[in-house]
């Protein structure tokens, strides 16, 4: 394809052949006000808010829906441009509630930052306002028809990234509406991304329905620990909780949606039943202890077996939820007392499920290839899990110490490990399960909202994660787990150690760092 | 402004006639025979004497001994406060006796103490989407600023009149949404309050 | 019995001058709040009467704090030894004539009447110096040395000319004694001005009063304290009941300092008329004596607390200048004076 070049607001731009006019303005940074448009959905150049002035038309054009052509002299600026916009949002404002105080949008609305531009302080119109219904779209959205601006955004999500088209626009003009049949609410995995592409206040989320302003949130960068896709998101946070997670736009990863399930992930990891206090199994079967004794009891076990069986007697098993500086240290840690077996729990498998759109990956961790990546590189060979029961019964692996972290009901797989043949098995994690774990310390870790690292994801795209809180009561990041046992092993947790760790694998191994992408 | 109001930074004779400026009206001679009094001009020989001084300060601390006293002699006096004076809040009701608030977290916005805590759920009536279902402030951290009643779009929080703001234990300054709407019950026939 | 009737005289009169401190204390803020436009405390006890006596248990309940690196022995001891010579100087204070008990005993109305009283009355109030320099310097506080060495510049500048502003009394006494020095206050001047050294020594008046104002460490010269300055000078690390002990012997110098001024400069327990040699020996005499008494020390008692709240602090070179270049020639003065018109009333008969 060719380029072409063409004058926006006197700035010479070349773009590609078939680029629209409001796609050239944004790569070089002017924004033309728009509605309908969204970058991952057809144009149908219904909402009229991106007419922009082209030299030698007599009519405005949409810039959404006019493609470029060479020697092109674009206005966006113009008097009669911002005429237009004034009046098109007079005819948005006739018949909006203009409910902003009690709007869950207020303040990243579009229409409401649009009516600042080209907004009038006075209406002219005298006729009653349409008044429609809140309509149930599905299990996790509501409809508030009332403030709907018609931009058919969700209409055209549905039928070209998700491919099920539960919604459509029924009636003309005026009394036009979105429409859900009664029999087919929205219920696809992709469902919630209709939320965050709706401009307006129209369509919410029941789940975050009235629990915040938005200008109270806190966003944190990160990505989704949901599955081994580990989509850019955006955690919005308030008071040390997380309200709401958004997709970030990210061509390497995600594109711009991201899944339900990922959406709403982090009810899998916080509330009730979150481990926040080290157990230690006595006498009296778990009990709760500090911290120092629990890493010391961990250090002394560790180097018992160490010195009674050999460095090779004791094991590890990395996290595909753990980051892959974690696991690295893990990893580094024991090789460094002379272990040489190391295994990788695995991530849960489900069946991946497809979109015209997206797509959803079946392994239910966001660092896979990350973590099997970094065990290999440190430890030399990754066993299985089978191998690793194996050796476990031959009396070749007297001591385990896993990472674990894995959310809410997903069990690790640890009942075929022989772990009743150990003398010494410890885990950090975030939930206990009830019969499974036969361990002799479980220590609270975080989870995956609650750490700081680099997770690599399954197509080799390495991102950072940050830290939206603190653990919850004594439960502490799973690093810092590690690095106090190091000390209290008196390994050689040398500055090499740390350092090559905390300098970002990303630079060290020469992984492609993804783009992260804006919004 | 280029010149300060008062007879301190205007002193008669270096006035602001010499700048061009035009005579503030308290800078004029007043009419009629005047001694004119000033502060820069040297004192008299009795002015300079230092025990006359003395005598002369000490009364005029004594004298006030029996002057009149500007204590208001609370609880047995009350003071009387103008009509915009800003107290303890109230949550207004509607003529329904419905809380008019609607949730929209504005006052809490505004709020420069962050005194103000909301928690929104859906309304039980049909007229608004949701109300808040919890309303606390905290009286203790509030500066009574009045921007809440600003920013308010129901004009459902106002400030009172009321000013006897009293609690034993920290927890009681925290008054939620039924002590708010009983100060409305208990201020409902007061004068609206003034406000600009 | 006059073992035991001395001692109930020292327990009374140390009782009285304790209560008369607490008295002072209500009447400094009643009166510093009327100066305000205020009414100051009047809620507790008829007029608030009861004010100094919340106010102590207050300051007792309060935690004693004892700073990091004091001089203990000495941070303990000042309070004490500031209170102490405040309490002792009013026991040569007369305050009434000589009384007969059970017909024998002949019971002097004063704790102990030595006849070098005024040099007692110096000697002793010198000593109360001690109290704030060792409080000031055992605190280890800048703020408080400070008040300490400012306390000692002042008292002992001040001290100088309060004993020449006295020589001047003595002179026309001939006495030592304050018994005497009241008794020759007792006749009438030209018949109608009572011969009280107020007017006998009007220079000598002004300058003790102003020697007072210092020795009491009052405004307008309580550069010691001057909060705006030193915190609270040198008892800024004191506290509770040792803090109490520095009030209270703030508010018995006054008192001390006021009785001393009425006995010396306005005649003591005396009125013209008034006297078992006029009157005979009378029951309500020592009564009415001790109120006369009592009413001249109060007069002074408000002199000192309405200046407090007027007048305003002197500067230390001000204080200094004031002292050595206008009060210590004045009071040399008043001596020459004194003497010249002694001698003239003397020689001419």
């Amino acid at each position: 394809m060719s380029d072409v070049r063409l004058t926006i607001d006197d700035r010479e731009v070349v773009v590609p052949e078939g680029t629209t006019i409001l796609e050239a303005a944004r790569s070089v940074g002017i924004e033309i006000p728009h509605f309908c448009y969204h970058p991952g959905l057809s144009a149908p150049s219904n909402c009229r808010m991106c007419l922009v002035e082209v030299q030698g038309q007599d009519k405005l054009v949409p810039s959404c829906a006019t493609a470029v052509a060479d020697g092109m002299v674009v206005r966006t600026g113009t008097p009669r441009v911002h005429e237009s916009h004034r009046s098109v949002m007079e005819f948005y404002l006739s018949n909006h509630p203009l409910d902003c105080p009690v709007c869950d949008q207020a303040g990243e609305c579009v229409l409401q930052d649009y009516s600042y531009g080209w907004g009038s302080a006075t209406s002219r119109f005298e006729e009653t306002k349409v008044t429609q219904p809140v309509k149930d779209v599905g299990p996790d959205i509501v409809l508030y028809a009332d403030r709907c601006i018609m931009c058919t955004r969700c209409v055209r999500f549905l039928r070209e990234v998700s491919g099920t088209g539960e919604l459509s626009v029924i009636h003309r003009g005026v009394r036009s509406e979105i429409h859900v049949a009664g029999d087919r609410p929205v219920t696809n995995p992709l469902a919630g991304n209709i939320v965050d592409i709706c401009p307006v206040g129209a369509l919410c989320s029941k789940d975050f329905l009235f629990k915040c302003r938005v200008w109270w949130l806190t966003s944190t960068a990160s990505a989704c620990p949901r599955c081994a896709r580990a989509c850019s998101i955006r955690v919005d946070s308030s008071e040390g909780r997380i309200l709401r997670i958004k997709p970030r736009e990210n061509a390497a990863v995600n594109g711009m949606w991201i899944c339900d399930e990922g959406r709403f992930a982090f009810r899998q990891w916080h509330g009730a039943g979150r481990l926040d206090v080290p157990l230690v199994n006595g006498d009296r079967g778990f009990t709760h202890c500090d911290w120092d004794e629990a890493i010391a009891l961990a250090a002394r076990s560790l180097r018992q077996v160490a010195m009674r069986y050999g460095g090779e007697s004791v094991a590890f098993i990395g996290s595909p939820w753990a980051t892959i500086e974690e696991n690295m240290l893990l990893a580094r840690l024991f090789v460094s007392l002379g272990a040489t077996m190391g295994s990788l729990w695995p991530a849960p498998a489900e069946s991946p499920q497809r979109f015209p759109g997206f797509e959803i990956s079946g392994e239910k961790a966001w660092n896979v290839a990350g973590a099997r990546r970094t065990l290999m590189d440190v430890a030399g060979q990754l066993l299985t899990l089978d191998r690793l029961a194996d050796e476990i019964e031959r009396g070749r692996v007297r001591a385990v110490y896993a990472l674990g972290g894995a959310y809410r009901g997903a069990l690790v797989p640890c009942d075929d490990l022989g772990l009743e043949l150990l003398e010494f098995f410890a885990i950090q994690t975030c939930f206990v399960t009830d019969k499974g774990l036969k361990a002799n310390l479980i220590l609270p870790g975080a989870s995956p909202y609650e750490k700081v690292g680099t997770v690599r994801n399954e197509r080799g795209v390495l991102q950072e994660v940050n830290a939206v809180m603190s653990p919850p009561g004594q439960a502490r990041r799973d690093w810092d787990i590690l690095m106090a046992l190091a000390k209290a092993l008196a390994a050689t947790v040398d500055d090499d150690l740390t350092r090559a760790v905390l300098d970002r694998p990303a630079a060290q191994w020469n992984y492609t760092r993804s783009a992260s992408g804006n919004e | 402004m280029t010149h300060l109001p008062g007879p301190i930074f205007n002193a008669p004779g270096r006035a602001t006639a010499d700048r061009g400026l035009p005579t503030p009206a308290y800078d004029t001679p007043r009419p009629g025979p005047q001694k004119e009094k000033r502060l820069s001009a040297r004192p008299t020989f009795f002015q300079r004497l230092i025990v006359p001084g003395l005598l002369r300060t000490w009364w005029s601390g004594v004298r006030h001994i029996w002057q009149k006293k500007l204590t208001v002699q609370w609880p047995e006096q009350v003071r009387e406060v103008s009509d915009n004076y800003r107290g303890v809040h109230r949550l207004n009701k509607d003529d329904r006796g419905r809380m008019k608030c609607v949730a929209c977290f504005l006052c809490q916005t505004a709020c420069p103490a962050n005194c103000i805590r909301i928690e929104a759920g859906p309304s039980p009536w049909p007229d608004r989407p949701k109300y808040a279902v919890r309303f606390t402030i905290d009286e203790l951290r509030c500066v009574f600023c009045g921007m809440c009643e600003e920013a308010c779009p129901e004009d459902a929080i106002e400030l009172t009149r009321i000013y006897s703001l009293v609690g034993t234990r920290r927890d009681e300054m925290l008054f939620d949404k039924e002590q708010l709407l009983t100060m409305y019950d208990l201020t409902r026939d007061e004068k609206h309050p003034l406000r600009w | 019995m006059m073992i035991a009737i001395n001692l109930v005289k020292v327990l009374i009169v140390f009782a009285f001058v304790q209560a008369m401190a607490g008295l002072t204390l209500w009447a400094e803020r009643r009166l510093s709040a009327l100066m305000q436009d205020r009414w100051g405390p009047n809620r507790l006890g008829p007029f608030g009467l009861l004010q100094p006596l919340a106010d102590s248990v207050k300051l007792l309940l309060k935690e004693d704090i004892t700073p990091q690196g004091v001089d203990r022995l000495l941070y303990y001891l000042a309070p004490a030894m500031s209170l102490a010579p405040a309490l002792m100087t009013v026991a040569v204070v007369p305050f009434g004539e000589p009384v007969t008990l059970f017909g024998q005993y002949v019971v002097p109305l004063q704790v102990a009447d030595i006849h070098l009283g005024i040099l007692f009355i110096l000697a002793v109030g010198s000593l109360e110096i001690y109290g704030i320099v060792f409080g000031a310097w055992a605190s280890n506080n800048k703020y408080s040395l400070l008040g300490g060495v400012r306390s000692v510049a002042q008292m002992l500048s001040y001290e100088l000319f309060m004993g020449g502003s006295l020589v001047g009394v003595v002179m026309l006494t001939g006495s030592l004694r304050l018994n005497d020095i009241v008794a020759s206050q007792q006749h009438l001047l030209w018949g109608w001005l009572p011969a009280w050294n107020l007017f006998r020594q009007p220079l000598g008046f002004v300058v003790f009063l102003v020697a007072a104002f210092a020795e009491t460490n009052r405004l307008p010269f309580d550069l010691p304290e001057s909060e705006q300055e030193l915190v609270g000078g040198y008892h800024t690390e004191y506290s509770s009941m040792k803090f109490v002990m520095f009030f209270i012997a703030e508010y018995a110098a006054v008192f001390t300092m006021s009785a001393l001024l009425a006995t010396v400069f306005l005649g003591g327990y005396g009125l013209p008329g008034l006297s078992v040699a006029e009157c005979g020996p009378v029951w309500w005499l020592p009564v009415a004596q001790a109120a006369v008494f009592l009413t001249k020390t109060l007069l002074f008692v408000l002199l000192f607390i309405t200046v407090r709240w007027s007048l305003s602090r002197l500067r230390y070179d001000q204080l200094m200048r004031l002292g050595w270049k206008v009060m210590l020639p004045l009071a040399l003065l008043n001596i020459v004076v004194t003497g010249t018109l002694m001698f003239l009333w003397r020689t001419t008969g």
